[in-house]
């Protein structure tokens, strides 16, 4: 992971998005974030009769002056938001198509995103932190605020590809992330979601009050692996995670019953998260990633 | 049914080999995959069609071994019919004589009928029943040695086109009977021709031609030079009616490009007539075309003899040099002949060697040079060539006179006053010096004399000519009289005996020898191929051919030039062939059983192939 990935045109885009947060959380610090609780901000958000021992400063000496009466204005207080960002670091999350060696992994994409939200949580004066997982939850970050300490994200998305591997379990990870985050806020799961249990593992974060965002990054050759111009004839199957092999003959009735149980398991999977209220976006290697930041993001409302 | 190659069956046990290498497990490949998840699941969707799926298995292993019984019985070449022991040796003969381009009353020409008839014949050639195919024409031409694939026949036959030229059928049956004697047994010769002198043997089965057909042709168109006018041309015409009706009409003659004259004719029931155009002015290339223009109604079958081509002929006027001190009377003669290009020289502007730039110098001075050196034809006036002992004749009389000398060709000799002549040897040809000449091969004529003294003298050895007029002609009266110009003039064309011209005239399918590194264009203007080393011109078609070599280009008139192509009513008594029976069936379809049982190979091959990758088998 490069810097250089991110110039700074691009970088003064994201700086301009905000993160929408459905929920307002509280916050330790004043950030750019509204909460429910009023303070010193410049948004006005209502009117409350003047008591004494408020301060005169918050008086609203206009309204005084046509209704001779005091009335103290109230301000929503700013405040920060914590930020978790889980990355999937699984073998299949490195896994490439026979002949696409040199594309961007999904893993890869993955870290771009993760370092793009980061920045833009950064920007906004957040609380950030990475969590890679696989099948246990990894070491994670530590929350960093303030732009300046972007660097910290990206030193650390860089060690990730030699540290993390193995099969994907969400569910484990996420109830270990549970148990370690004691403040709750949003938290961007970004996997190929290549797990059984991943509705249950997502529903788990909704039910433990976070608000989880997915970004579900894919390969093409997985939606259609007729792409993928070997997968065809006698084969062996080898998982990329759990090492098991499968023999087949892969003809085009079985590359059209590949593409009816990953459409039927996708279908589920959207179906759970927007009975759960979770945001599902499903994203690909192609997609170019700026793309992605800038439309897909938008597009589904995480960024304004 | 009869195998020609039973050992091919020996292929079939290749079956066992085929099946085992058939229950040898398919090498899975390796491929990576993020999941085996979707793959289980689709792959225990399949698994309800197993039973499908051991069926596929089953069919391909039969594709293949039908596969291998297809090409173990083509291997073995089977045959159904005769066996080949049984079997036939035919030589198709296919005129292709000018006169199998006459058109039938039905339509058609009597060519194609021929062809058609031996497409169909061509179609039956099988192992057992091999064919080959010749050519009639002017000389026999083999169009397919012989054969068992009728696909070969019929490609040979197509190819083959109708000449236009004449030719003897006795020779292409002597090549075809000795192609039939390398054979063992079942000799047939089939002669596919409309008639005229066809054999009547018993081995040869001839296509029943059409009935006579009435023809009207031009057979005989020549042009030459007139004796008494080599600048002008005579032409003569000669037509003929090979019907057993009067035709009429009229013949049209061209001479380069440019009509010339028009003739009406009309001819009664085999009748010939000549026709003579005279006085044609000769210019190059002077390519003259005779052409009939029948009258409505008039029965022709052939229109190939209706057109006749020939060449005025255009000699090349013979160059003269005369060296003199001045003869004015023979200057005025020479440049008044326009037979001839005159030239003029002084004695001292002379040399010997200017002389084989001429085909005739006259020396009309004293100082001769040695007869050695006369190597050319040469006329000496006044002096004595001969360098014998000579002295001066005072008023010789004419005494002998020999009209039939080419010299005095219609010259009245009037007996012209001379004054004085040279005496060339004191006892004329008797003399010593004239034995000598002799014996060194000179033969010598005079036809003009006084007493034993030649006035006038022809002397020859071997080509070597030389004529010698011995008196002065300022001292005589002879160039005042009608009798000089006719004697200089034959005096001239003795001396200059044109060299032999090649051939200007050819009947098609004859062979003209030419020169190294000549080009021939045809009649339509395409150059036609010769060998570089030994070029032989042998013209199938009519018309005129541009011949050039060395710089130079001369025309040949092409003819058909045969009375036998254009008379149509000549037909044989024919052994009626049977009907051609496959005469309607495409060439495609005519093959031995091997190729189809190959194909049928092939086309199972490329089934097996696309059910393997549409995964229908395994």
């Amino acid at each position: 992971m490069d810097t250089a990935l991110f110039d700074s045109a691009f970088l003064g885009k994201l700086e301009a998005l905000h993160l929408l947060s459905r929920k307002i959380f509280r916050g330790r610090q004043h950030a750019e974030r509204r909460s429910r609780q009023t303070g010193s901000s410049l948004e006005f958000a209502d009117y409350r009769n003047y008591t004494a021992g408020d301060d005169l400063r918050t008086v609203d000496w206009n309204v005084y002056g046509r209704l001779n009466r005091l009335f103290i204005k109230l301000f929503e207080a700013e405040q920060d938001l914590h930020v978790s960002i889980l990355i999937d670091g699984s073998a299949s999350m490195h896994w490439q198509p026979e002949g696409g060696e040199g594309r961007l992994t999904k893993f890869d994409h993955a870290r771009r995103i993760a370092a793009a939200l980061g920045y833009i949580a950064l920007a906004n004066l957040d609380r950030v932190n990475l969590y890679p997982f696989a099948s246990t939850l990894g070491e994670e970050m530590g929350f960093v605020r303030g732009k300046g300490q972007f660097h910290t994200v990206l030193n650390f998305l860089k060690r990730l590809p030699s540290t993390y591997g193995g099969e994907t379990r969400m569910l484990p990870s996420f109830r270990t992330f549970a148990h370690r985050l004691k403040r709750r806020g949003l938290v961007f799961v970004l996997s190929d979601l290549f797990d059984p249990e991943a509705a249950e593992a997502l529903a788990f974060l909704r039910a433990q009050q976070f608000e989880p965002a997915v970004i579900r990054v894919l390969d093409e050759a997985e939606i259609d692996p007729s792409l993928q111009t070997t997968a065809r004839g006698d084969l062996q199957l080898l998982d990329a995670e759990s090492g098991s092999r499968l023999d087949l003959t892969a003809d085009a009735p079985l590359l059209e019953a590949y593409r009816r149980e990953f459409t039927a398991f996708t279908r589920t999977l959207e179906e759970r998260c927007r009975s759960r209220s979770i945001t599902l976006i499903p994203t690909t290697t192609a997609v170019g990633f700026e793309d992605l930041v800038l439309r897909v993001l938008r597009e589904s409302h995480l960024i304004r | 049914m009869t195998l020609l190659n039973p050992l091919g069956l020996l292929l079939l046990s290749l079956a066992p080999v085929v099946v085992l290498l058939y229950l040898r497990r398919v090498r899975r490949r390796e491929v990576s995959v993020p999941t085996l998840l979707f793959w289980q699941r689709a792959l225990g969707e399949q698994r309800r069609t197993a039973f499908l799926g051991r069926l596929r298995q089953w069919l391909s292993l039969l594709l293949h071994l039908l596969i291998l019984l297809l090409l173990t019985l083509a291997v073995a070449r089977p045959e159904w019919g005769k066996s080949p022991l049984s079997g036939q040796s035919t030589v198709i003969l296919l005129d292709t004589r000018a006169r199998m381009q006459a058109t039938l009353p039905e339509g058609g020409s009597r060519f194609e009928a021929a062809r058609r008839h031996a497409r169909a014949l061509a179609a039956t050639a099988r192992e057992g029943n091999e064919i080959a195919l010749l050519a009639i024409g002017a000389r026999p031409e083999v169009l397919a040695p012989m054969s068992a694939e009728p696909l070969y026949l019929l490609e040979a036959l197509e190819a083959a086109t109708p000449g236009e030229s004449g030719g003897e059928i006795g020779e292409a049956l002597t090549l075809a009977r000795h192609l039939l004697a390398t054979r063992p047994v079942g000799h047939r010769l089939v002669v596919l021709s409309d008639g005229g002198q066809l054999p009547s043997s018993e081995e040869v089965e001839i296509m029943a031609g059409a009935g006579p057909l009435d023809n009207v042709a031009i057979t005989g168109f020549a042009a030459r030079s007139e004796p008494a006018s080599p600048q002008t041309a005579a032409l003569l015409l000669e037509l003929a009616n090979f019907s057993a009706q009067e035709s009429a009409g009229q013949v049209e003659i061209e001479v380069d490009g440019k009509l010339l004259d028009v003739r009406p004719f009309t001819l009664a029931p085999g009748e010939r007539k000549s026709d003579f155009f005279a006085s044609l002015p000769g210019a190059a290339p002077g390519k003259l075309v005779a052409r009939l223009a029948l009258a409505q109604g008039t029965p022709d079958a052939l229109a190939l003899d209706n057109t006749a081509y020939t060449l005025l002929p255009t000699p090349r006027p013979p160059r003269v040099l005369l060296v003199s001190e001045g003869n004015w009377f023979l200057e005025k003669l020479l440049t008044a002949d326009r037979s001839i290009r005159f030239e003029l020289l002084t004695l001292d502007g002379f040399r010997p060697e200017m002389a084989r730039a001429f085909d005739v110098v006259i020396h009309d001075h004293d100082a001769l040079p040695p007869l050695e050196e006369l190597t050319g034809p040469t006329l000496v006036i006044r002096s004595n060539p001969f360098a014998g002992e000579s002295g001066k004749l005072a008023n010789p009389p004419v005494t002998d006179v020999d009209a039939g000398n080419p010299l005095l060709r219609l010259v009245h000799w009037s007996h012209p006053t001379l004054f004085e002549a040279t005496q060339l040897a004191p006892e004329g040809l008797d003399s010593e010096r004239f034995h000598q000449l002799r014996a060194e091969g000179w033969s010598f004529h005079a036809p003009i004399r006084s007493f034993e003294h030649p006035l006038v003298l022809t002397a020859e050895r071997g080509e070597q000519r030389l004529a010698v007029i011995a008196f002065d002609l300022t001292q005589s009266d002879l160039p005042l009289r009608v009798a000089f110009p006719l004697l200089i003039s034959n005096t001239l064309q003795w001396l200059h005996s044109p060299r032999p011209t090649p051939p200007s005239a050819l009947r098609a399918g004859e062979t003209l020898v030419l020169p190294a590194g000549s080009q021939v264009t045809g009649p339509d203007g395409a150059a036609v191929a010769l060998s570089p080393q030994r070029p032989l011109l042998q013209p199938r078609h009519n018309g005129f051919y541009s011949v050039s070599s060395d710089g130079e280009e001369r025309w040949l008139a092409v003819n058909t030039g045969s009375e036998a192509e254009s008379d149509l009513r000549i037909t044989p008594a024919a052994n009626a062939l049977p009907a051609p029976t496959l005469a309607g069936v495409p060439p495609f379809l005519v093959r031995p059983p091997w190729q189809w049982l190959t194909l049928a190979a092939l086309l199972l091959l490329f089934l097996e192939w696309w059910l393997f990758h549409r995964r229908r088998t395994e």
